[in-house]
């Protein structure tokens, strides 16, 4: 039985589910891929440095592939395309919920520029935290729901590593707000 | 001839400059900080010393430390490349002062073209043109400005005396506007820099950016080497160039290069440098600046006439004059470059950081590539996320553009974001193809996007995603989960 994997791609709402199983003996290079509901036979090739071949609808083709732990690369024709593996024991809620984490943290190495808010200060959803400068760039940190801040957890000038803790907050519990677009860090021209 | 050059810089220019001294029987020497200490830079230089540190400010900008090295190694002189030092008047007498020589201008030329005002005010002087402008002491009263808005005629540019990175700058297309203006453009300036005063300049609507090579010896003879153009901006930086620029007609080429003639000889130029100007749609051209030093872009300039820009400025530090003439240089072809950058055009140009898992570059005749980095290198924060620049020639406009989408389609980054489908889905740009662009054009620009993503891709990410154990170049891939890669996801939506 072949192993169900769903992978996230950023152009898809919904996880696309895949499997592979090997077409005759094992040291067959000929492969069943299921992608959803549709199945293809291909015959690939992997070398050890992540370039491949791979014949599908009669047409042989080049391409790169790498992973790292959940995140899978493929390059093709001249793009680039950023897989995750999602992890299916977690329901989308689980999901949602873990986007609303009460902790932000550096998402690059940078200087902290500027704290806009205060300890025990009340916020709405996207509402600027803390402005970074990393690699030239300013990059704005929000809040990714209504709440309030708990705890600030750096200072200005301070220079952080990335995933460094930045600042605690408490989300509202009622607030549907984390919208997906909430909490992302907006980068703009320093 | 030296014998021995230390390259105070780091990533493809510096790897560049190695080769061209190598190939030349000068040793060449790399200084390189902690985080470059395994660069491609150090591994192709014939000595490598370190400056130790981690950001610019403490290793490739730290004028004592890097003379330091170069006189116990015995360095005779020291090449700058670009960026960093390459345009510092001090450290180019530093050099000077340890009995070591600068590969590039004196530091008097660096000093007088680094200060705008002064580089604009030698040049209308020596005849070349300059944007129409009023500057005084930047304090005029209204009726003054509205009287020079007139005189210079609008749209007028309202400028900042201590602005810079578009704070305190406003653009008046009518009085009422100029009025408004001048006092926004005041208010703003006090609160970013705690000084009011404004300037007026000439609004141009259209501008294509378009730059001459110069080349000056000792002797005090200037060459040009024809143009560059370069308004494909994002940023106000460039990352597609071209020569010949399509905007140049025979007799417009010919007015701009000698304005840069005369540029090069009124500051007696020495070395290679690059004059800017701003072109406008009826054809005027106004004097920009003065790039004192080697230029990114180049490569193009050297694929159409034939020469190595950095042997040249080798051979005139050290004191050998120019071996041709102005009517011997004779450009062929056409030329482009694409500078690549591990950034992402769908989140405004970001930088992006971390392992870069696969390289593969194209390569062929008439395909040139300036790299800096290499498969497993590791792209950081510290400095310019610029990992190579591409460039290609062919005989004609069209035949260069049809090989450089061929060799960005063929051009293999991962690992990091790159701005590679971002610069073929330029050069496919209908207006892009016909030559009708300006230093607007990526402000508009739409980014392809939406697109289905092919079946061989998703076979090839299922069968990865198959693998317990990664096979192959995943392998290694598992036990580095802490890879700023990782985190770098993060960065889409926390």
């Amino acid at each position: 039985m072949a192993h169900k994997t769903m992978l996230k791609h950023a152009s898809r709402p919904e996880p696309i589910c895949v499997s592979t199983e090997t077409i005759g003996d094992r040291s067959s290079r000929e492969y069943r891929v299921t992608v959803g509901d549709r199945t293809l036979e291909a015959e690939i090739e992997i070398a050890p440095d992540g370039s491949g071949r791979m014949r599908l609808a009669g047409k042989v083709v080049r391409f790169f592939g790498s992973r790292r732990g959940d995140d899978i690369q493929v390059w093709y024709g001249g793009r680039v395309y950023d897989f995750k593996i999602a992890d299916t024991r977690q329901s989308a809620g689980a999901v949602k919920r873990s986007a609303m984490l009460p902790e932000l943290t550096a998402p690059m190495p940078g200087t902290i520029l500027r704290i806009l808010v205060g300890d025990g200060d009340e916020l709405v959803a996207r509402q600027p935290l803390i402005i970074m400068e990393s690699m030239k760039m300013e990059m704005t940190i929000s809040a990714p729901a209504a709440g309030r801040v708990k705890e600030i957890t750096c200072a200005e000038g301070e220079l952080v590593e990335m995933g460094a803790l930045l600042v605690r907050l408490q989300v509202s519990e009622d607030d549907d707000a984390g919208d997906e677009e909430a909490g992302e860090n907006e980068a703009q021209n320093a | 001839m030296f014998k021995k050059v230390l390259i105070a810089n780091r990533g493809e220019v510096a790897v560049r400059i190695t080769n061209t001294l190598q190939q030349m029987g000068i040793v060449a020497v790399a200084v390189h900080s902690e985080p470059d200490r395994w660069g491609l830079h150090v591994r192709r230089a014939d000595e490598a010393y370190a400056l130790e540190g981690e950001t610019a400010a403490d290793t490739y900008l730290r004028i004592n430390r890097i003379i330091e090295v170069a006189k116990s190694c015995g360095a005779d002189a020291i090449h700058p490349g670009y960026g960093f030092l390459s345009e510092n008047a001090a450290f180019a007498q530093a050099c000077i002062d340890a009995g070591i020589v600068f590969i590039g201008p004196t530091p008097d030329v660096i000093r007088k073209m680094g200060d705008k005002m002064i580089a604009k005010t030698t040049l209308a002087d020596a005849g070349v043109p300059v944007v129409p402008g009023y500057w005084d002491n930047g304090n005029a009263d209204i009726a003054t400005l509205e009287r020079e808005a007139e005189r210079i005629g609008y749209p007028v540019l309202i400028k900042a005396a201590a602005g810079g990175g578009g704070k305190g700058m406003r653009v008046a297309r009518t009085p009422d506007e100029l009025r408004s203006g001048v006092d926004v453009a005041r208010r703003e300036s006090v609160s970013a820099f705690g000084d009011d005063r404004v300037f007026l300049e000439k609004y141009v609507t259209s501008p294509r950016h378009v730059e001459f090579q110069i080349f000056g010896d000792s002797t005090g003879r200037a060459v040009h080497m024809f143009e560059r153009e370069c308004s494909i901006q994002r940023r106000h930086q460039k990352i597609i160039e071209e020569s010949p620029s399509p905007a140049l007609s025979p007799e417009l080429r010919e007015k701009m290069a000698a304005a840069a003639v005369r540029t090069a000889e009124a500051i007696g130029y020495t070395g290679a440098g690059t004059v800017e100007f701003i072109l406008d749609e009826s054809g005027s051209f106004y004097f920009l600046e003065v790039n004192t030093r080697l230029q990114v872009e180049h490569p193009i300039t050297e694929m159409r006439l034939q020469l190595d820009l950095v042997r040249l400025q080798v051979e005139v530090a050290a004191g050998m004059p120019l071996t041709f003439e102005q009517n011997d240089l004779e450009p062929a072809g056409h030329a482009i470059e694409c500078r690549i950058y591990a950034e992402d055009a769908a989140r405004g140009f970001l930088p992006s950081v971390g392992e870069i898992r696969q390289f593969d570059a194209p390569a062929g005749a008439n395909v040139r590539l300036d790299s800096g980095v290499f498969a497993g290198d590791h792209v950081t924060v510290y400095y310019d996320p610029m990992l190579a620049k591409l460039a290609v020639w062919g005989q004609t406009r069209d035949e260069a553009l049809a090989r450089m989408a061929w060799a960005l389609r063929r051009f293999v980054v991962t690992g990091v974001t790159t701005n590679i489908a971002f610069l073929a889905s330029v050069i496919r740009h209908p207006q892009f193809q016909k030559g009708e662009y300006d230093t607007h054009f990526l402000d508009a620009f739409d980014l392809e996007d939406g697109e289905q993503i092919p079946d061989e891709v998703l076979v090839a990410a299922a069968m990865l995603a198959g693998r317990t154990k990664a096979t192959g170049h995943g392998e290694k891939a598992v036990t580095t989960s802490a890879s700023p890669w990782r985190n770098a996801g993060r960065w889409r939506g926390v």
